[in-house]
């Protein structure tokens, strides 16, 4: 599945599960609020360019996982003076991060022990 | 409290929806700020940076969409809008739309007409407390072709004590009282009923109180409690009602009112003005004769099957103990409401009947998936235009089955309209309600929410059928050919070709149910009932009182000057009397009889006959011939030897060989029973109803019995009704304090008994007619439509020489094919379905091959008709036009 499911030639440098970009999300404005550009900025950064979230699919999900309550969104100004809008995490938020957290880190050591030993 | 934050975000969505979008456009906005910024400082010039930050962008309005989507609030908009949509193209199309709606209208419409008749007496509980525990026990004989009796006051307290599995118990009998507060005495059908019956359902009083059971005695206080309804009408609705006294037709007895029963309070068929104890009442003294219902409730946890196999048990105890009554007896335990509904077929009526407008919706849906198919074909150019522009295909499905929603409800609400329009007359013409609730069949809103939901289901699921279709189709495909309409597609013609062929055979099966019932309804009509019932008068009073009336020389004065003062009523051809009325269906058990000289039978195992009491001129008012010995004469009376007249039947079934003339027979089971010599046999009569098969019956004379119920006959010359109030008035003139019953004639009395049969003609010819209309249309549109596409190879034909009789052959052929193939399926099915409805039937088989031949012909017929306009015009085209048509 692609991350910016049915538009094509738009998704670039890998494909994601579609919870991993929730998971990312997340886990970037766990240490602050973030606005939406900076939360993809932050994950390409971190992930040394490989992982970039285009927009058409970071707004959907920011708006999506607002909607179950995971995130709550707030204006306030952002580094130039601009009206910006932030996404914070939630107490829902928080608990639903680490056990998807928990989760990835099983998924992944398990994955990880198939693909060495197989 | 997450549901509370996301419910607040979901409603700002919805209802604050500009907002909530110039906030996502400026989020959006900052977003590609940021990135020509972020371009810019890696070395771009302003307008690159711009460009590449809008490229990588993309569509801004596909990625707004998608936050909407993500908020969940685009399906409640988008229903909005298609809608709105929807309702403009159904006005663009407004013969369509029409014929789409009323098609609809027409099968939800008989749905919603017949679920009113099917809610009010087969779904909904009775109004009684915990009523799927209430049962009627009834008794059986299995050697005799009735299928169940009353019950003998013995036995209803016998099952009372000895039964464990059930629990209250208790026993009603009609009876009559007369009201005297007016000039003529009034005749009220009551009923009488245990002390028990009452508490068993349920039932608190209005007013006053209930009997008790130390009323429900023989010596116990006479006291009655009054309907609702008799209680307004001839009491006006005063509580002082309570404490007035009313008596007891049958022996003059006075009862005194203690109580009103609730508004609502109704029992099954009859409306019955007032109820007595049962214990205290005469019908009660005859301790052996089957004339009690019995109900009784279930005990907690006791299945219906325990109840019936204790009661079998019980059944056979009593045969061993008292073999003179209850020899060769069974009982049977039902539970109430379906015991109700089933007398005289009623509940069978109205499952064929159901099953009639199923088939109907079905044949309308057909006709209208097959009219949106040919519709979307219209269409497809509009919805390959959509598609390109980027909707998606469960968007644009979404929006066309919100077109046969809309459909469906606008039809399915004028259908429910089209019904309530009808029930007057469907009411008028409905034979008999059993059902325990005043009005209880009745066009209320569970009937509508029953119309809704049917149509919704099934304008939904066969819109989706098409929609999935159209929805699927190659866009360049579509737009190059789109207006050329060759391209009809191999799918899309067995799609409607089947649909038209599912219509044919269901079409057929209704056809079929509908002849049957009208050769059925038509046999009633012509059977040869052995009596004339034209211009006779049928009128009864209640009834020579045990007060009045005590001894055989009573009622013969009375009746001799009855029946002389009738026969100098002007008009009056011939008259006489009998003390049950012909064509009652609700009879009891025949009467058990032995014959001299032959050996006693075992107990219970007694010929039984019909037994009628009649005034000699009987047979002459009835114009039933005498086939043998002689008719009543005015010396056959008291003090002469008792005498009796004996059917065809009866003396073929005990005399096959020999002249019963002579012969004697006598009842079992009576006191002092005396012989009877027989004196003549006449011809058998149905007096039973039509459709039924004529019983051993014997007769004997007003004038050596003790009958204190009649019913007089008058044959008139003038229209029998003109008489009825001379009738009236000279019946009362003999002793004015006998209440009258109602007067009517004979062939009313004989409509009522093949109502039901006329009532399930009617609607099933009807609903079957609407079928075959449906089906005719459903075979046209689909040939014009094939017609149509074949423009252009008729044309090719024509201009190769082909005559038009080829042309016509070539694609008549094809539409007979498809009515073969619907015929042929539809006559195995109506081989099995209308199995079903061999009940309802007389005097034809369900399979009957006639039936079923005429049927297929007419269906043939129907078909090659509804082919034949379509047809003649493609064979005539002109090949010129035809290939420039392209």
């Amino acid at each position: 599945m692609s991350l910016t499911e049915g538009r094509a030639g738009v998704s670039k440098p890998t494909d994601l599960l579609q919870g991993t970009v929730d998971l990312l999300i997340l886990k970037t404005i766990a240490l602050e609020p973030m606005h939406g550009w900076a939360i993809a900025q932050r994950i390409r950064q971190v992930s040394k360019d490989v992982l970039q979230i285009n927009q058409g699919a970071l707004y959907p999900a920011l708006h999506r996982l607002e909607q179950q309550g995971w995130i709550e969104a707030e204006w306030g100004k952002s580094e130039n003076s601009r009206r910006a809008k932030y996404y914070s995490l939630t107490k829902d938020g928080r608990n639903y991060l680490q056990r998807e957290e928990a989760n990835w880190d099983r998924l992944s050591a398990a994955i990880g022990l198939v693909l060495k030993k197989a | 409290m997450r549901w509370v934050k996301k419910t607040r975000l979901r409603l700002r969505s919805l209802f604050r929806k500009s907002a909530v979008d110039a906030e996502l456009n400026e989020e959006l906005r900052f977003h590609v700020e940021h990135e020509i910024a972020r371009n810019e400082k890696a070395g771009m010039s302003k307008e690159e940076a711009r460009r590449v930050a809008l490229v990588e962008f993309g569509g801004g309005q596909q990625i707004a969409e998608e936050c909407r989507d993500a908020r969940r609030v685009n399906l409640v908009q988008d229903f909005a809008q298609d809608v709105r949509y929807s309702l403009r193209m159904l006005r663009r199309s407004p013969g369509f739309t029409a014929v789409a709606v009323l098609t609809f209208a027409l099968g939800i419409g008989a749905n919603a007409a017949i679920f009113s008749f099917v809610n009010g007496i087969l779904l909904r509980p009775l109004p009684f407390e915990n009523p799927s525990r209430l049962v009627t026990v009834l008794d059986t004989k299995p050697s005799d072709e009735v299928e169940w009796f009353f019950v003998s006051p013995n036995r209803f307290e016998e099952f009372a004590r000895r039964s464990r599995a059930l629990g209250q118990m208790a026993a009603a009998v009609n009876c009559f009282f007369k009201l005297e507060n007016s000039t003529a005495p009034i005749l009220l059908q009551g009923g009488c009923a245990s002390a028990s019956f009452f508490p068993m359902l349920g039932v608190k009083p209005f007013l006053g109180r209930l009997f008790t059971s130390a009323e429900d005695r023989p010596e116990g206080n006479p006291v009655a409690v009054l309907s609702y309804g008799c209680w307004k009408q001839h009491f006006g609705g005063d509580p002082a009602a309570i404490g007035k006294s009313i008596r007891r037709t049958a022996n003059d007895a006075e009862f005194t009112i203690i109580g009103v029963l609730p508004p609502d309070f109704k029992f099954a068929t009859e409306d019955f003005a007032l109820w007595a104890p049962a214990g205290l009442d005469p019908n009660y003294r005859n301790r052996d004769e089957h004339n009690l219902l019995v109900f009784a409730r279930l005990r907690d946890g006791v299945t219906l099957s325990q109840a019936q196999s204790e009661m079998d048990g019980i059944a056979q105890q009593l045969a061993r103990e008292y073999p003179r009554t209850s020899a060769g007896w069974g009982i049977t335990v039902r539970p109430l409401q379906r015991f109700y509904s089933s007398v005289r077929n009623t509940r069978q009526t109205l499952l064929v009947l159901l099953a009639a407008v199923g088939f109907l919706l079905l044949i309308a849906c057909a006709n209208v998936a097959n009219l949106l198919v040919a519709q979307a074909s219209a269409r497809r150019k509009e919805i390959a235009v959509r598609l390109s522009v980027g909707a998606t295909r469960s968007r644009l499905i979404r929006q066309l089955v919100t077109e046969s929603l809309l459909l469906g409800v606008i039809g399915g609400a004028t259908g429910f309209g089209l019904a309530r329009l009808a029930f007057k007359s469907m009411m008028a013409m409905a034979p008999y309600i059993p059902s325990f609730r005043p009005n209880a069949v009745q066009m209320d809103s569970q009937v509508l929410a029953f119309a809704i939901a049917v149509s919704i289901v099934t304008s939904v699921a066969f819109g989706i059928g098409p929609a999935l279709r159209i929805s699927r189709q190659d866009l360049n495909d579509s737009l190059h050919e789109a207006g050329r309409g060759a391209h009809g597609g191999v799918r899309e013609h067995l799609t409607r070709r089947m649909l038209v062929g599912s219509e044919t055979a269901l079409a057929l099966v209704l056809l079929t149910g509908a002849t049957l019932l009208l050769e059925t309804y038509r046999n009633l009509q012509t059977d040869r009932l052995g009596f004339n019932s034209d211009h006779v008068l049928v009128s009864s009073f209640c009834c020579l009182d045990e007060a009045h009336y005590h001894t055989q020389s009573d009622f013969s004065a009375y009746y001799t000057k009855l029946f002389e003062r009738i026969r100098e009523l002007p008009g009056a051809e011939s008259v006489s009397g009998i003390d049950d009325l012909p064509l009652r269906q609700f009879r009891g058990s025949g009467f058990p009889f032995e014959i001299e000289g032959q050996v006693a039978p075992l107990p219970g195992r007694e010929p039984t006959a019909d037994l009628f009491f009649i005034e000699p001129q009987y047979f002459e008012t009835m114009q039933i011939p005498m086939r043998r010995g002689r008719s009543f004469a005015d010396r056959d009376d008291l003090n002469s030897a008792p005498v009796a007249i004996i059917n065809a039947s009866l003396a073929k079934r005990y005399w096959p060989d020999q002249d019963p003339i002579g012969q004697r027979l006598r009842p079992v089971g009576e006191a002092n029973p005396r012989w009877y010599r027989i004196i003549g046999v006449v011809a058998d009569a149905k007096q039973r109803g039509l459709g039924t098969e004529p019983r051993p019956t014997i007769y004997r004379t007003y004038y050596q019995s003790m009958a204190r119920y009649t019913f007089v006959l008058v044959r008139t010359r003038p229209d029998p009704l003109s008489m009825a109030a001379a009738v009236r008035n000279t019946i009362a003139s003999v002793d004015p304090r006998l209440p009258l019953g109602a007067i009517k004639t004979l062939d009313q009395q004989l409509a009522q008994s093949v109502s039901t049969q006329r009532f399930s003609m009617m609607l099933l010819a009807l609903f079957a007619g609407l079928a075959l209309s449906l089906a005719a249309v459903g075979v046209y549109g689909v040939t014009a439509y094939v017609a149509g596409q074949r423009t252009h190879e008729v044309g090719v034909r024509v201009a190769l020489g082909a005559q038009p009789a080829d042309i016509v052959s070539l694609l008549l052929g094809e539409g007979l094919r498809l009515g073969l193939v619907g015929v042929a399926v539809g006559v195995a099915s109506a081989l099995v379905l209308t199995r079903v409805m061999r009940n309802l039937l007389y005097g034809v088989r369900a399979s009957d091959p006639l039936t079923l031949l005429v049927v297929s012909a007419v269906l043939v017929a129907v078909t090659l008709a509804a082919c034949y306009l379509p047809v003649r015009g493609a064979a005539r085209i002109d090949p010129m036009v035809a290939l420039r048509d392209e």
